[in-house]
């Protein structure tokens, strides 16, 4: 199983990021969740940050990237950088996937494999 | 009650007039009283109204998993018509508002130098705004943005023309407007007060089973949707097939507010190509509509209207007021002319143009949108009928009367529990029922849709009757 991400598919309503967070933490908030929502509002340009076990994923709505280990990648200033985030466990010992369950757009899918 | 599911507990008093902030408990009593949202910013409001307060606040729901929990809601005397009107927030304030760690901010008299109220991580500040002040909105919320060093820093600001204290101003949410008809955003302008400015990053308690049960709603709710998104449905649902048409070419991408299942804004890229998925070189690419109301005004100028509305977004203007004064004037006159009215505080009741106590009509008027702005409590920027659904749908009667009180009554409902009012035209799913079930179990009380529905007729009499209108709510009386 894993976890796929369309960003052309995103509407931005962020509810993804507490989805995941609750998954870990139980609560509603976006500090600590393994994905993190991307926005340049003005241009219009918004992709999703993955924090993996091995690496960042970037769901770039052009395509995706993914970021090695140790490269200098942040989040927003002022917000925890998704290095230092826990990573996805694509959500251990449940039976979905939250931010999936939470996704409206189909963005954010469950892939078996 | 299990207040900690819900809020924060904490009201945050900014005094202008001394450059202070203080704390206060949102007290049990309160939220037994009026819940939330325009319930308390009411009683806010009456407590402090000998001092021009400025209420902002968010309901229970606000910043939850509950489908659409965008809401939050302004509260003040609108210079327009005298009356005490709400108007929501529907976009990503409230919700970075909320984290903050505040639920409800007041705001009293006046600074005498050009101020912002910066709220994050449970601190508030009176900060100094001299650098923001003169700027258009857009620059505005770049300043801020910049100067807080965060790029998801989002602010409550105003242009030229709230800071000229125009009957035309309106408070905007970061760049892209807001439903504000009532001039709040010359009261933003008298305060001297250029931004509300937050980041939030706070949390709240979850109930047991408050997840699993939104989720199981905004499953049932997506069902209705059919795939549909952006401002073209909408402006389908409102018969305007050709305008609809003649902006798709434009849409980029549609966006939702904060966990709102139907994406009700769309972002119109006129200066690149509206395919483009990778990140623009081009600064100002294009706006995004938010004010579904707002674009049909400036329906005539075909898909022009877009760039009127960029161009009204950056001062801070009304657009349905705008648009009668500008009439029949083509694009680039009517771009030169509303920097003049930014200026000059026009408005529409010296001007002779119809008005309601100097709120434009609706665009699409109506018997029923007569009968709700005559109440005029509610903002009229969110349309006075159901959108993608039909009245039968929400199981409303034919008569103008019964359509307008089950509008009024549904928006107070929104405006007090936290769930975005657009949002409640949209989607049958978000009866009083779930909406009273989802209180809750948040809130570990019982609440029936009826006790819902009795606050929601208390707010919009209490309100009334605060800003001593000559109007009855109950059109049967
Ligand atoms: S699969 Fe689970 S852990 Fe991974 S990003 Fe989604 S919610 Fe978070
Ligand atoms: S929940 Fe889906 S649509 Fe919403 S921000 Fe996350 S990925 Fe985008």
């Amino acid at each position: 199983m894993n976890l796929k991400i369309d960003s052309t598919k995103c509407t931005g309503c962020r509810i993804c990021e507490f989805a995941c967070n609750y998954h870990s933490g139980d609560d509603f908030t976006t500090y600590s969740g393994s994905l993190m929502l991307h926005r340049a509002e003005k241009k219009d340009y918004y992709g999703m940050m993955w924090k993996r076990k091995s690496d960042i994923y970037l769901a770039r709505p052009e395509g995706a990237e993914i970021m090695e280990p140790g490269a200098k990648m942040e989040g927003a200033a002022g917000s925890k950088p998704i290095t230092m985030r826990p990573p996805c466990d694509l959500c251990e010992g449940m039976e979905e996937l939250y931010c999936v369950l939470a996704c409206p757009t189909g963005c954010l899918t469950r892939e078996e494999k | 009650m299990n207040l900690e599911n819900a809020y924060s507990g904490r009201i945050a008093i900014v005094d202008l007039d001394a450059g202070s902030c203080e704390e206060e408990e949102l007290n049990d009593d309160l939220v037994q009283d009026y819940l939330g949202g325009a319930g308390i910013n009411l009683a806010l409001f009456n407590r402090y109204a000998s001092r021009n307060p400025l209420i902002l606040g968010t309901g229970p729901l606000t910043a939850s998993f509950a489908p659409a929990s965008s809401l939050g809601v302004v509260t003040a005397k609108s210079p327009l018509t005298g009356s005490i009107v709400h108007v929501p927030l529907m976009w990503l304030c409230a919700v970075e508002f909320k984290l903050t760690g505040f639920d409800f901010l007041v705001v009293l008299g006046e600074s005498e130098k050009p101020v912002q109220i910066w709220a994050h991580d449970e601190l508030i500040d009176v900060v100094d705004a001299s650098k923001q002040w003169g700027k258009n909105v857009w620059e505005a919320v770049d300043l801020f943005r910049e100067e807080h060093g965060d790029e998801n820093v989002q602010a409550i600001t105003i242009g030229k023309a709230g800071e000229r204290g125009s009957k035309l101003a309106q408070f905007s949410e970061s760049y892209w407007g807001s439903s504000d008809r009532f001039a709040l955003g010359a009261v933003m302008g008298q305060k001297n007060l250029k931004g509300i400015v937050m980041r939030g990053m706070g949390s709240f308690e979850v109930a047991g089973g408050f997840f699993e049960k939104c989720m199981e709603l905004k499953n049932e709710i997506m069902k209705e949707f059919n795939g549909k998104s952006g401002v073209a449905p909408l402006l389908s649902s409102l018969g305007m097939d050709g305008f609809a048409k003649a902006i798709k070419p434009m849409i980029h991408f549609n966006r939702a507010g904060f966990n709102s299942p139907y994406a009700a804004n769309s972002f119109m890229m006129y200066n690149e190509d509206p395919k483009i998925l990778a990140e623009t070189g081009v600064t100002e690419p294009g706006c995004l509509i938010t004010d579904i109301l707002g674009l049909v005004a400036f329906k005539g100028l075909g898909a022009d209207a877009v760039k009127m509305i960029e161009k009204i977004q950056k001062l801070g203007l009304e657009p349905t007021g705008t648009s009668l004064i500008m009439g029949k004037k083509s694009l680039d006159e009517a771009l030169g002319e509303v920097e003049k009215l930014a200026e000059e505080g026009r408005d529409l009741t010296s001007l002779g143009l119809p008005n309601f106590y100097g709120v434009s009509p609706s665009p699409i008027s109506s018997p029923e949108a007569n009968l709700i702005q005559a109440v005029g409590i509610f903002s009229p920027a969110v349309p006075q009928m159901p959108l993608i659904s039909s009245w039968g749908d929400f199981g409303v009667g034919d008569s103008p009367v019964e359509k307008a009180e089950w509008w009024i009554e549904r928006q107070a409902i929104s405006y007090i529990t936290g769930i975005c009012p657009l949002f409640s035209l949209i989607s049958p799913k978000i009866t009083s029922e779930e909406v009273a079930e989802l209180l809750s179990l948040s809130l570990g009380m019982e609440l029936s849709s009826f006790d819902l529905e009795r606050l929601a007729k208390k707010v919009i009499s209490e309100t009334i009757e605060a800003g001593k209108k000559e109007v009855i709510y109950g059109f049967h009386a």
